[in-house]
């Protein structure tokens, strides 16, 4: 492992000084579970490593209005038995289920997985389809939001400034919609635990009178650089009802939102074919009342 | 490179202890504190031979800074032993002949602990997703599934005889 | 003999109490005051020049104690003759450095050894060392290899051996052939994926003595490592430890010889542990191979004919690649009679990792081929699947193709049918999903080549407290190699199994027992305990019978007591084997137990009387479940049905089956390292997938015994059978699903939708 120094501030304002110095080159350590991996590999050499999982303040996962506020820190498993997600934002507990294994998830925090900015970030395809966003903080104590759709550039690059740290996830308003909102979520994997996603599909729904669809949000993960919001698919659906045709017709548009390339797991043509599978999937799974 | 005292609680004992910033909390447990039953299997938390408890939540202590361990409660293996007596899970893989090479089974048993600490009837769905992230080559888990079942049914609640010093 | 106490019982392993407490040490739990940590610079190519190495910035580096490289290896080039290989490839000799000198054949071939105070310097070390290299193109691919303008692997002909075999009329068998089938399968490189990685500690005695205390599967590398020091075979100890999984992995020579260059070197106690991403690059993989089949019969479904083309990719050093072809060759015609058979086979260098044993040998392979055959004929004739089969099994006193006789029973109707018969009514069919059932029956060998002349050693004694020792060579792999050995001593002896202490796996204080491979411990050393443990009973009911004053026909022992069966004499063992000790008498009995011999084999046989000591036949159905628009398979199903000869520990027998179905299932639809140009792509276990317990059904078992195996009581060996028909078992229940013979593994959910849309 490569070498570096360690600091745990108590509070943010110590994070925020530590990392407001450039001269020194900092990584922040929060679950680690990627992290660590890439310290190991010798792929990352911070001069100081700033451990925030300490701070008690960020993990948290509550309602504020009728939004849905998460703490930045907040482990994924907290996702897995979060009432209020399983009433309020389903799509994220369902999701969860399927994030690597129960070892990771106890480590892994939601701030984390976003920041890390994988193409496959599993968190981050649920979130984005929920119109969700990330509030952050930066050495200047300024803070900022900005859409999760916006927030990653390239494969483990995001628009966070070196000296910027996410503090806190918010979804917005989902209720007061009468029950209108459906979701569904489908991870292809080549196992069912401990799989780097081939593609993962967050689709949710404003549904008028059962089936119209008022508005769609589509996002997609491990078929581009980072995860995508499918518009070309998002359009076909938008002010129109729910119907098999309607499907098809948006598995066929997202051939236009997506970019997948060949790896180790599957090659971009199987990508294509499954980014089709899974919008398909999904819908009917929210026409079957998902 | 630096070096900063750790304080943190191993299977019940306080512990003070000089480390470096970079070593992973399995190595400190294993090199440090002859904690030899942690063990390494891949190094990046792939198959979960390394697990502990720390406070509380089963997790792969080669993903852990030892430095991110400071004030916590670890349990390891050894920690089940404490009160001199084999612990129903040990006892169980004995018995149902869940333990083949034996070098998942520190880390399956930890992650099954873990889960019956919060649950102490799981199905037999809940307890493969409990050591999902616990990779085994020798016995194809049914054997380790039964063995965590018969704990939770009741079958293998009695802690077992004196453990050998 | 008397009813049997102990044997065929779910007995607890003495082995598993400690492991389950953490207590065992593995290879890498083991620490020496002072020790050194060592690291090994491994190639960045899989092809090219050494133009130089220079160690000098890496050995300035305080803290670092010892660099090797080639030159410094005393006996570095270590040439083996190629097992029966004949004057057309010619008299081979395979060439395999313990360090590269000037040449690098595959990427992480080991060019550089390095011993430091810390595990830290000598990582650092290892990267100032600078190699200079000249690429060289790359040959990866065996079919390519074997065209006269592929690069030379080696000097003289990347063709490694051959082998075949021929029996009765080819072409005349296929003219008399109603239907016949012609396959190309193909299988990949899978890794064995135990969880312990390679590693032990290695130190010098005071006489000199080398020990190394490491993982392995066979200890008799100690010769081997003598060899490459150049001293005494007497000078190298190798102790085994518990293994945490080999496969046949451990089954080569791993860290040994490194430790034990660096010991003589430094004369300090060394350690060497690989990491993972190590293990994977360092260690052998199981033989890809392309398998040419065709295959006759008659309408009535008699199998007429069989020609078969075996090309495996040896990698890029021998090893046992010849070895593991001479295992596929024989058994690439199955359990079936067939009088007209020509089988030819070659096993090729290439520039990819190495190729050695791994559980099956050539079986699994084969298997897979041999198995989509009979079911594509089946399906040809319109034949029920389980009909064709029981018409042409081969049964017992009858001769293989490749002209052994088959000595044992031969319950494959047996499995095969009550295999089938145990899946559970299939589930409903859903929208989206294709159920399918196939199943594959097999053989495979248990016992080592009997051409090797193999033998294991035992010795049994008993203390003055009437508690046991019992000393032998036998490395404990996991399966419960020594537990049932202990067992076997037990119900002979009348000592219950608390009372008995067994050392294993020690080349200088246990008698030699032979490797932990090839299904051989149970069968061999197995047998040498027994043979030890009668000896000693009789010697202890002699002494007994004179105290008595019965004949020792009428004694037996139990619970540690000598008693008369139909009396209510009865005497504590304790006070016997005073009595020996008082008369001189010897209390302990050492047996050697010979497998049955045969002369060697050559390339240019087209017969073989006996090539092996006796074969396990088995049976496994698969249920999969296959989603039409992902091509997700889901193994629903999975029933292993063997006959075992005799169970000796039930959950060891149970435990292998489930155990062997499991890795079966990750080579059929997971398992490969993805090796393109000789670069391994898998290069981790995020990467390298093995089943999860999310990823497999729980296996059911049906385990039948004849007792007409060579191992005690009757036993047959199960370790590698158990996987041998897992992937020809899925394939077919994946045609059965989908009408879709899939002929390479893995069986991915990308290849399903692929060939879905093509059929469409």
């Amino acid at each position: 492992m490569v070498e570096f120094d360690y600091i745990a501030p108590k509070t943010m304002d110590e994070v925020l000084e530590v990392i407001g110095k450039p001269e020194r080159k900092n990584s922040l350590l929060a679950g680690g579970t990627n992290l660590i991996v890439n310290l190991r590999a010798n792929k990352i050499k911070p001069e100081i490593v700033v451990d925030i999982s300490r701070l008690a303040d960020f993990s948290y996962i509550r309602k504020d209005g009728e939004k849905i506020k998460i703490g930045s820190l907040t482990n994924i498993s907290e996702f897995t038995t979060s009432e209020l997600l399983n009433h309020q934002a389903k799509i994220l507990r369902e999701s969860s289920i399927q994030f690597a294994n129960p070892l990771i998830r106890n480590k892994a925090t939601i701030g984390g997985n976003l920041a890390d900015a994988s193409p496959a970030a599993d968190a981050a395809i649920p979130l984005i389809a929920l119109g969700a966003k990330v509030e952050t903080i930066d050495s200047n104590h300024k803070k900022r939001e900005i859409p999760i759709e916006e927030l990653f550039l390239a494969p483990n690059k995001t628009l966070l400034k070196k000296d910027e740290v996410i503090t806190e996830i918010e979804i917005p308003s989902l209720n007061g919609n009468n029950g209108n909102l459906k979701s569904a979520y489908e991870k292809l994997g080549l196992r069912n635990a401990m799989a780097i996603s081939i593609v993962s599909v967050a689709i949710v729904l404003k549904l008028k009178d059962g089936k119209y669809i008022d508005d769609a949000k589509v996002a997609l993960g491990s078929i581009a650089p980072k995860p995508i919001r499918a518009r070309n698919v998002e359009n076909v659906l938008k002010e129109e009802t729910l119907s098999q045709s309607l499907i098809e017709k948006s598995a066929e548009v997202v051939l236009d939102d997506i970019n997948p390339i060949t790896d180790v797991r599957a090659s971009a043509d199987y990508r294509r074919m499954m980014s089709k599978a899974l919008i398909k999937n999904a819908l009917n799974k929210i026409m079957l009342g998902g | 490179m630096k070096k900063y005292t750790l304080h943190m609680v191993v299977n019940g004992e306080e512990i003070s202890i000089e480390t470096k910033p970079n070593a992973t909390l399995l190595e400190v447990l294993r090199d440090e504190l002859n904690l030899m039953e942690v063990k390494e299997g891949c190094g990046q938390g792939d198959c979960g031979a390394c697990a502990v408890i720390l406070d509380g939540k089963a997790v792969n202590s080669c993903l852990t800074l030892a430095m991110q361990a400071e004030g916590r409660e670890i349990t390891t293996l050894s920690g089940l032993n404490k009160n001199g007596k084999i612990h129903p899970l040990q006892k169980s893989f004995v018995s149902h002949g869940a333990i083949q090479c034996g070098f998942c089974t520190p880390g399956m048993i930890m992650s099954a602990k873990a889960l019956l600490d919060k649950n102490p009837h799981p199905t037999r769905d809940e307890i493969k997703i409990a050591i999902s992230g616990n990779l085994c080559r020798c016995t194809g888990y049914k054997k380790i599934i039964e063995a965590i079942e018969a704990v939770t049914k009741g079958k293998e609640e009695k802690e077992g005889e004196n453990v050998r010093a | 003999m008397s009813e049997l106490k102990l044997i065929g019982k779910p007995a607890q392993r003495y082995d598993a109490r400690d492991k389950a407490l953490g207590i065992t040490k593995y290879g890498a739990d083991f620490v020496m005051p002072g020790m050194l940590h060592a690291k090994v610079l491994r190639s960045k190519y899989p092809s090219a020049k050494i133009l130089s190495i220079n160690t000098h910035e890496a050995e300035r580096l305080p803290g670092v104690k010892a660099i090797i490289t080639a030159k410094d290896v005393p006996y570095n080039e270590r040439a083996s003759n190629v097992v029966g290989q004949t004057t057309e490839i010619g008299a081979i000799q395979a060439i395999q450095p313990v360090l590269a000198k000037d040449r690098v054949r595959f990427l992480g071939e080991p060019i550089a050894l390095i011993a430091a105070e810390s595990l830290e310097i000598a990582e650092k070390a290892t990267n100032l060392i600078k190699v200079d290299y000249e690429k060289l193109p790359v040959v990866s691919d065996p079919i390519e290899a074997m065209k006269p303008s592929s690069p030379l692997v080696h000097e003289g002909s990347n063709i490694l051996a051959k082998w075949k075999i021929a029996k009765g009329d080819i072409e005349k068998g296929f003219k008399e052939s109603d239907v016949i089938v012609e396959n190309t399968y193909y299988t990949q490189f899978q890794d064995h994926a135990y969880m312990e990685l390679e590693g032990g500690v290695a130190w010098i005695d005071n006489d000199e003595v080398i020990n190394i205390r490491l993982t392995t599967q066979v200890i008799e590398h100690y010769r081997d490592v003598a060899k490459v020091l150049g001293v005494p075979e007497s000078k190298i100890r190798v102790i085994g430890t518990f293994i945490g999984g080999g496969f046949g992995g451990k089954e080569d020579v791993t860290v040994e010889t490194f430790l034990a260059l660096l010991v003589q070197k430094t004369k300090k106690p060394v350690k060497l542990i690989y990491t993972r991403e190590e293990s994977i690059l360092a260690h052998d993989k199981r033989h890809p191979f392309v398998m040419k089949y065709k295959t006759g019969a008659k309408k009535n479904g008699k199998l007429v004919a069989l020609k078969a083309e075996l090309v495996s990719d040896a990698g890029a050093y021998a090893y046992l690649s010849p070895w593991v072809l001479l295992y596929a060759t024989v058994h690439a015609s199955g359990p079936y009679d067939i009088p007209n058979i020509k089988v030819d086979s070659k096993t090729v260098y290439t520039n990819n990792i190495f190729t050695s044993a791994f559980r099956c040998f050539g079986g699994t392979q084969v298997c897979f081929a041999y198995e989509s055959q009979m079911d594509e004929l089946a399906h040809k004739l319109g034949m029920d699947s389980l009909k064709i089969r029981e018409i042409n099994y081969i049964k017992r006193g009858e001769k293989l193709p490749a002209g052994q006789r088959i000595e044992s029973t031969v319950a494959l109707t047996e499995t095969a049918s009550r295999a089938w018969k145990a899946l559970e009514k299939p589930n409903k069919s859903k929208k989206g999903k294709r159920i399918g059932r196939g199943f594959a029956s097999m053989m495979q060998s248990y016992g080592r080549l009997t051409m090797l002349h193999d033998s294991s050693h035992a010795w049994v004694g008993i203390e003055m407290d009437g508690s046991l020792i019992i000393r032998t060579g036998v490395p404990d792999l996991g399966g419960g190699q020594g537990s049932s050995l202990v067992q076997i001593a037990s119900e002979i002896l009348g000592i219950p199994g608390e009372d008995i202490s067994i050392h294993l796996t020690d080349s200088s204080l246990t008698p030699l027992a032979g490797t932990t491979t090839a299904t051989r411990q149970l069968y061999m050393s197995g047998n040498a305990v027994l043979q030890a443990s009668r000896n000693l009973r009789n010697m202890i009911l002699s002494r007994a019978s004179q105290m008595l004053n019965v004949s020792k026909e009428e004694l037996d022992l139990t619970d540690k007591k000598v008693i008369v069966k139909k009396g209510k004499k009865e005497i504590p063992l304790v006070d016997v084997v005073k009595e020996m000790a008082a008369d001189g008498l010897p209390r302990n009995s050492f047996a050697m137990f010979n497998a049955p011999f045969s002369k060697p084999l050559n390339s240019e046989m087209e017969q073989y009387e006996r090539v092996f000591p006796d074969f396990t036949f088995g049976t496994q159905a698969a249920e999969v479940e296959i989603d039409e628009e992902t091509g997700k398979i889901k193994v629903t199903q999975l029933v292993s049905s063997y006959d075992v000869g005799r169970v000796v520990n039930r959950n060891s027998v149970e435990g292998q089956m489930e155990g062997g179905a499991v890795m079966g299932i990750g080579y059929a639809l997971l398992e490969d390292i993805k090796s393109e140009k000789g670069i391994i792509q898998a290069k981790n276990l995020a990467q390298y997938l093995i089943p999860t317990s999310l990823d497999v059904p729980e296996v059911k078992t049906i385990i039948l015994e004849s007792k007409t195996g060579l191992g005690p009581f009757g036993a047959k060996g199960i370790g590698e059978p158990s996987m041998t028909p897992t992937a020809a078992a899925i394939a077919n229940a994946i045609y059965d699903a989908t009408g879709i013979r899939f002929t390479s593994l893995p069986i991915t959910p990308e290849k399903i939708i692929m060939a879905l849309k093509k059929k469409e």
